[in-house]
């Protein structure tokens, strides 16, 4: 199987509003995937169905054949938009943590990305910046060798200087045959690093191709179609 | 990886347990010392009756409310981003809870234990004859169990409410003020109608009913009250069709947001 990711007519609604509306796209081995919209689109969503933190949805998800659960759960690392992790443990416990549950964890790899991130591993998470917080959460989600990464708005929380930290960070730790599912509204920082971009605009796909090959298409920067074709969301 | 998962629970509010756990035993070398220092029988029968009963109701009502902390805490929230991403199916999420909340259950009940064969030596004095504090015996066993139940209730009702709130159906149809209240109110009802505390109370009411058990095996006292297994059945049946409706929610209808 050489997709990673399969998903067939998903449809998710909150009573009246419908958030996802029978979109499809699958998502390739060694690849890195932006799903890139505007607030409200449906990226969240999305990656929440994916997680299995969201049900009564329609269609179909499948992870290497999986469906969204603890079983699929064991190859996929997420980094949630929120923080996550229990405030009241300390980072060296958040470690312990991720190696008890997860053995494709390298407890060597976190802590020399935590060391090369000047995170003192006694502290309590809490007690961390937000920006640190996220630095952390990123070092144990890239500290696995998992199938698919699922990162949902990874650089949205921090400072520009820290972007570039943190996609450097993702790019140096991301195994060949594994893919990466991204989820921004930050466009510029990310398309260098992108192989697809699937533009989500009111829960269906607008576009959904290679990033070289939308680039040839419309003439112009990844950055300026999302621009353009979202110009009237604003 | 259950046990693994079952560690990191039980590691939750670990001070604060270990934190009552020493408050209850102080509480009872101080208990014993203040009723040695009774002006008189009266004030000493009083001060005993309403300490014990309000310090178990307190301790048992605060362990309540952690637990439900626990639950939230650790389950919903910012932190169910984590929990539901776990490799540990819901089943076995909810279940360590449950076990969780036992073995906190059971190291309170043995610092109260603990604290009764403290205030026991008060026996010895002669106005402390009359008092209705269950000695240190095996009559405690019913007692235990009788609390253990109405602890299983609590808890499932507890967590069902909880899921509830943070199911497809919590946000418009549940809010969390109308699950909390039916909660609350059903555990609360439940806790009165099968151990009518209020009702042996010297200070809050007079002697009240004794319920002799289905089985024949004699009266045993807790609390001076009685234990009804119908009551006792009716609460174990509730408590399991709540764990499993949660275990259901958990599975199929979970909504974080």
């Amino acid at each position: 199987m050489d997709n990673i990711l399969e998903v067939k007519n998903l449809v998710k609604s909150y009573g009246n509003s419908v958030a996802l509306n029978g979109i499809s796209f699958s998502i390739p081995k060694g690849k890195i995937v932006g799903v890139l919209g505007p607030n409200g689109s449906g990226k969240t969503t999305l990656i929440k169905i994916v997680m299995s933190l969201l049900s009564g949805y329609s269609g179909e998800v499948l992870i290497k054949g999986i469906p969204p659960g603890s079983e699929a759960n064991k190859i996929i690392s997420y980094l949630p938009d929120v923080a996550h992790l229990p405030p009241w443990f300390r980072v060296n416990e958040a470690i312990e943590l991720f190696e008890d549950y997860y053995d494709d964890f390298e407890k060597s790899r976190a802590q020399q990305m935590l060391t090369s991130m000047k995170i003192p591993f006694d502290k309590k998470i809490k007690k961390l910046s937000r920006g640190m917080q996220e630095k952390v959460q990123i070092a144990l989600a890239m500290s696995r060798r998992a199938s698919l990464y699922v990162l949902d708005e990874p650089i949205g929380a921090v400072d520009p200087a820290s972007r570039e930290f943190i996609l450097d960070t993702i790019l140096r730790n991301f195994p060949e045959d594994s893919s990466i599912m991204l989820s921004t509204h930050i466009i510029a920082d990310i398309e260098p690093v992108l192989d697809i971009a699937i533009f989500l605009q009111e829960g269906e796909i607008f576009l959904c191709d290679e990033v070289d090959k939308l680039r040839e298409e419309k003439n112009t920067s990844l950055d300026q179609l999302f621009r353009e074709v979202f110009r009237n969301v604003y | 990886m259950f046990i693994k998962h079952l560690k990191h629970d039980l590691l939750f509010g670990r001070t604060m347990f270990i934190a009552m756990f020493v408050f209850i035993i102080v509480g009872a070398i101080v208990g014993r010392i203040a009723f040695h220092m009774a002006a008189d029988e009266y004030q000493a029968r009083s001060v005993l009756d309403v300490s014990v009963m309000g310090s178990l109701a307190l301790i048992l009502g605060f362990l309540a409310v952690h637990i439900s902390q626990f639950v939230e805490k650790s389950m919903f929230g910012d932190s169910g981003y984590l929990a539901f991403t776990l490799p540990v199916s819901r089943g076995r999420l909810l279940f360590s809870k449950l076990l969780t909340a036992w073995v906190w259950f059971d190291f309170i009940i043995i610092a109260i234990f603990i604290a009764l064969l403290i205030l026991e030596g008060t026996y010895s004095v002669e106005i402390f004859r009359e008092i209705r504090v269950p000695r240190v015996s095996l009559d405690l066993i019913p007692l235990y169990l009788s609390i253990a139940v109405i602890f299983f209730f609590s808890v499932s009702v507890t967590f069902f409410g909880l899921t509830l709130h943070n199911s497809v159906f919590g946000k418009w149809k549940c809010p969390g003020f109308f699950t909390s209240t039916i909660c609350l109110g059903t555990i609360f009802g439940y806790s009165v109608t099968a151990i009518r505390l209020l009702n042996r109370s010297q200070i809050l009411g007079p002697n009240g009913g004794e319920v002799e058990l289905g089985l024949h095996v004699g009266r045993i006292p807790i609390f001076g009250s009685y234990f009804d297994l119908y009551i006792a059945a009716l609460g174990l049946a509730i408590g399991f069709i709540a764990y499993f409706a949660t275990w259901y929610l958990l599975k199929k209808r979970v909504s974080l947001q």
